[in-house]
Parts: C-alpha cells; structure tokens; sequence
C-alpha cells in the first residue's frame, strides 16, 4: 500500500508540472484543430493571470459563502475565471486563424472549434452565475454571457462564414457587375453571377480591398492579403450605393466597430459581481475565522517565519484585525464616493439604537409613553395643577391670616404703636430695625382736652 | 396715540409670547444631506420594490436635528418652570423615543432581520442588501399661529448597489385645540406611519 501511495506521489509530481507546461504552451480544441496559441499565452497574458485569478478565487470563495471543497474544484472561483478566459481565447484564436486562410475544409473545421469554445464558454458563464450570490450578480453575468455571444457570432459571420454570394438575395439596382453582401460590396470585372469571374471585396470601411474569384455568384478563391482598394472600385461602389441606399446602410453597419471586452474588463467584472460589496469583510472576532486568522499568526510568528507572520498579519489587516490589531493598523476600507462619512449623532445614539437592540424594551416605552398622554395623564396635570394651586391659596390665605393676627393690640407679636396710630401695622423701616438707643424722654403732663404735651 | 404704556405693554407682550415658545425649530434639509451625494429629487416616488435581505433601517440627520430641538426645548423648559408644575404629558407626548419605538416597531414587524445601522459604509461592511433611509419633517403646533401638528415621513429604499430605486410617504396632521395637554405629536406620528404602512402593504414586498 505505501509503495502505491508513493508511485501515486510520482506520478503526480512528474506530471503536474508536465500538465502546466502544456497548457502555456497549446490549445487543445474539441474538433483536433491544431491552433497556436503560444502568441497569447506568451508575455503579454500569461503573468497578468495568476495574482488577479487568485483574487477572483478569494471573493468568489467569500460570494460562494463555502469552502473549496464544499464548491467542488469545478465551481472553484480560479476554475471559473480560467474556464472563461480559456473559452474566449480558443473562441478568438479560432476566429483568427480563420480569417487567414481560404480552405474551405480548414474553415470547417475552425467553425467546429468555434463552436466548441462558444459552448464551452456558454457553460462557464453559466457556472459562474449559479455561483453568484446576488441575483443581480447572476443576471449581469448571463448578460455578459449574451453579449459575449453576440460578439462571436458577429464576428464569426465575417470571419468563419464568409459571404456565399457576391449578390445578396434580393436584387441590386443598377449595373450587373456590382453586388453587395454580408456587409462587402463586390466591384467584379464582369456579371456578379457569372460563371468565373474576378472581383474585388471592398472592405467595410472602404479602405481596403480583397481580390476574389467567384463562380456562378459564389467566392470560391480569396486572396490571402488586402490592398488599397482603387479609385474605380470605389467610384463603382459610391454609385452603387446611390442606387441602393439599404445596401449602404448595411455596409455602414458592418464598418462599425464591434463591441469588444477585453479579458481583464471581464476579470474584473466579474470580480466586481462576486465580491462583497463595500471591499474586505470585517470579521467578528469571536467567528472561528478569525480564531484561525490568529492561530496562523502566532504560529509562524512561533516558528519564526517571517514571510508567513507577515502574510497572516497583512490577512488579519485584511479582516478587520479580528479585535487583535490596533484599529489604526486595521486597512480601511475605501469609501465609496457616493456615501459621506457620517458625524456624531448622539441623540440617535439614545433612542434609536437602545430601541433597536431591545425592541422589548423600546415597546414597553412607547406604551409608557402613549399612556403618558392619555386622558387620565391629563387629568392627574390639571389635579397636580389644582393641588398646587390650592397650596399656593392655602398659603397666601395664611400669610393674611398671619398678618392680621399681628395688628391685635397687646398681643405679644404686635409691635409698639405710636399712641395715636391707627390698627395699621408700620412698616419697618431701617430705623426700627437697627439699634439707635433714644434720649429718655421726659414725662408728660395731660393738658387741656386730655393731649399729652411733652415737658 | 402710543403712549409708553403702550409701547412696554407691547414689549412686555412680545417678551412673554417669545418666552412660551421656547428655542426655534430646526431648518430640515434633503432627506441624503450627509449621508449620500445625491440630491432626493431624482429619486422616484411610489414604485414597487422587492427587497433583499438583509436590511438596514438609516435614520437620516432630519429625525437627529429633530431629536436634538426636542431635547433643548425640554432643557429650555425645565429652566423655566418649576418643578411640580412641568407638563409632563407633553413632555411624553414629544418624546424621542416614541418616534425611534414606533418607526423601528414598524419596519421590524415587517423586516424583523432589519437593523439600525449609522451610515451607509457602515451597511456596506455589514453586508446589507436593502436600505431604508428613514426621513422625518415635523412641524409642530404653534401656540399663537397655527395650532396643527404635521409629520411627512418619507421612506427611501437603496438596492444591493446601494441605489435609491423609491420613495414612499406618508403625512400625519392633528390639530391642537386651545387649553389641550399636549401637542398630538404622538397622533400625528401614528396617522403619518399608518399611512406609510397601507402604502407599504402595497408597494414593498
């Protein structure tokens, strides 16, 4: 048994790396046409692939919401990316390498690899949304899956299928030795549907020409280069035109530039659809992904690997720092220009969010609140207001009562009245208020009519 | 002819009537001010929307200014008369909380995974599909003007890419006879989400 496992282990370390080699270096096709790929699988694709696919795996793993192995390695968010872009290269080589040759049998079989990649590609685009997490996700990647279609098909029709006849079904006006089809018009030396006659395939653009022979209306040799197409030519297909305006309209069509997406704008889109909105995910310290963010961490900081410290410090920033790093170590995630940072709102910190963490208890407030409106809240205002009130009389009823208990002669709370004052208590005045001691004043003798007049 | 009795009875008059209404009410600005850079006039009122969950519930710096004349004015109040003589049913009537309590009551029953969230980056980490963008215009009664209290609340809804796709309102009104215990805030607030509600039983699924 060890022995197998061991020979498995070989097996594998030989052709693993074998594996890759080959698919840098070749396109397998489905029909076994021999394509070469290696122009763009050379410089200028291949470095771009790996950091952006392993990106795209990440956020496709975090939208997925489930481990690799729970995906499965054909929904892995890598096998996703790469099943793509695998597609649109095949489907695009196949439109290249037949657009530069004339073999009808060779073109057939382009068709077939074509078609093969397209399907493929349809079915990647397809995993790609069943893996989306959004159904907005999942509806823009079925768009781009449409869209890409159409691209292909457009061009396919150019380049793949080449016009059948120099004349289209419905019949051209004017001269017998011009016709237009599939977006070309062909300037012929003789009848468009004569039995062997030279033509020239003036581009859509016009501006240059491609020399064919065509039998019977249909192009049987293309030459393999364009030229400059001449001034006749084009002086016959203006005419034509003036005399055929729909002709000219899809000759026009034809000459606009077709929609293209590069694969990076795909990447991206897709990363774009897949990943989470608002950037990196701040994880809840307390999830066991961040118990294993930390438990990487401390071991290669344990072992004493620096290149795996710093990788599990760089995730654990990624993370929110799982409550282990200092909030000003924590990358912030960019901001959205839409949104605006929002200031302190400190009364909405009092009630909204107390209400919201308890509804329970936000409830019972609002009927403790609702019942101190009702009409027996009002009732017991007016009785408080009434009782004050009654207080307040009560009081001032008092203070008079007070007051004139004061004025009764003799009584001890009354004040010396001069001898021929009324009952009106005086007011004090600072002379009765502060000590001023008086010259004793000297007996008085009673006079006529009783007065007292001092001596 | 004024004479200067006239003139400080006058004075007196404006001084008391100035004395009774307490600190000024806010200025309310667009519903997205401080929050989203956008004005809320290009967003469409009354479509149907299908939310995603789940959501978030943004009171917007309308229903805060709110708060906080509320909160002044019953620090303005409680300055100035006693005690054993403050209105506390108009004081429960004008609370914050039961405007936070019946909003948030409302939109949980129907979403009961909704969260209050501060802002929208805040929704954003958290992962929210739908917002709601609460926003709250109140005009209270006016002792010597007009005695109606209005509320208009307006509901905005942001999808997934956290665009406004609609807007629902609703308008609550109370008019506040003379010698009346309180505001009828509370009245107006429960007209207004009543009306918010019928149109949410319609439009939002």
């Amino acid at each position: 048994m060890r022995h197998l496992l061991t020979l498995a282990a070989l097996a594998l370390a030989v052709w693993s790396p074998c594996a890759s080699v080959a698919r840098a270096d070749t396109c397998w096709e489905t029909a076994q046409v021999n394509i070469d790929c290696s122009a763009k699988s050379a410089a200028p694709a291949a470095p771009k692939q790996g950091a952006p696919q392993n990106a795209l795996r990440d956020q496709l793993l975090r939208s997925l919401g489930s481990s690799p192995k729970a995906a499965g390695p054909a929904a892995s968010p890598e096998a996703l990316a790469k099943a793509v872009h695998n597609a649109q290269d095949r489907a695009q080589s196949a439109l290249d390498a037949a657009a530069k040759t004339s073999d009808p049998i060779q073109r057939q079989k382009l068709s077939q690899s074509y078609k093969a990649a397209m399907k493929d590609l349809n079915t990647a685009y397809d995993k790609a949304a069943a893996a989306a997490d959004t159904p907005e996700g999942r509806a823009q990647l079925l768009a781009m899956k449409q869209a890409d279609d159409q691209r292909y098909a457009e061009a396919a029709d150019r380049q793949i299928q080449p016009p059948a006849a120099v004349r289209a079904e419905t019949p051209n006006r004017g001269p017998d030795n011009v016709g237009a089809s599939g977006g070309y018009v062909y300037a012929c030396d003789g009848p468009v549907d004569g039995p062997h006659v030279s033509c020239r395939e003036i581009q859509p653009d016009g501006r240059s020409c491609i020399a064919v022979i065509a039998f019977d209306g249909v192009i049987n040799v293309r030459d393999s280069t364009a030229t400059p197409c001449g001034k006749k030519d084009l002086a016959q297909r203006d005419e034509f035109f003036r005399q055929n305006p729909d002709a000219a309209v899809d000759v026009k069509m034809a000459a606009q530039p077709a929609f293209t997406m590069d694969p990076t704008e795909t990447e991206a889109e897709i990363r774009r659809l897949t990943a989470d909105m608002g950037g990196p995910k701040q994880l809840d310290p307390d999830s066991p992904e961040c118990r294993a963010f930390l438990q990487v961490f401390v071991a290669a900081s344990a072992a004493n690997n620096g290149p795996g410290s710093e990788a599990a410090y760089e995730a654990l920033q990624k993370v929110g720092g799982c409550g282990a790093l200092p909030r000003d170590q924590v990358k912030a995630t960019p901001l959205d220009p839409r949104f605006v940072q929002r200031g302190d709102t400190p009364m909405l910190d009092q009630t909204a969010v107390p209400c919201d963490q308890n509804p329970q208890a936000c409830a019972a407030a609002v009927s403790q609140l609702r019942a101190g409106t009702s009409p027996e809240a009002v009732t017991a205002l007016y009785a408080n207001a009434i009782q004050i009130g009654l207080q307040v009389g009560t009081a001032l009823g008092s203070a008079v009562l007070n007051a004139q208990q004061m004025n009764i002669p003799n009584s001890p709370a009354s004040r010396p009245v001069a001898s021929n004052g009324g009952a009106r208590p005086r007011a004090p005045s600072p002379d009765t208020i502060q000590y001023h001691p008086r010259p004793p004043v000297p007996p008085c003798a009673i006079g006529g009519k009783g007065w007292c007049t001092a001596q | 002819m004024l004479t200067v009795r006239h003139i400080a009875t006058a004075i007196a008059t404006i001084l008391v009537l100035s004395a009774c209404t307490g600190p000024p009410p806010p200025t309310y600005g667009d519903a997205f001010k401080g929050l989203y850079n956008q004005s809320t006039a290009s967003v469409p009122a009354d479509v149907p929307v299908t939310v995603q969950h789940p959501i978030g519930i943004i009171l917007n710096d309308n229903v805060e200014a709110y708060f906080r004349w509320v909160q002044a004015s019953k620090q303005y109040w409680a300055g100035t008369v006693p005690t054993s003589l403050t209105n506390n049913v108009v004081i429960a009537d004008g609370d914050p909380m039961f405007l936070s309590g019946r909003v948030l009551g409302m939109l949980k029953r129907r979403f009961p995974d909704a969260l209050e969230v501060k802002d929208f980056p805040a929704a954003v980490s958290a992962g929210k599909k739908t917002i709601v963008l609460v926003d709250v215009v109140p005009k209270l009664m006016e002792p010597y003007g007009d005695r109606t209290t209005k509320f208009d609340f307006t509901y905005y809804f942001f999808d997934a890419k956290m665009n406004p796709v609609s807007k629902l309102s609703g308008h609550g009104e109370h008019y506040v006879a003379f010698g009346a215990a309180d505001a009828g805030v509370q009245v107006a607030v429960d007209a207004a989400l009543a009306q918010l509600d019928q149109k949410m039983n319609v439009l939002v699924r």
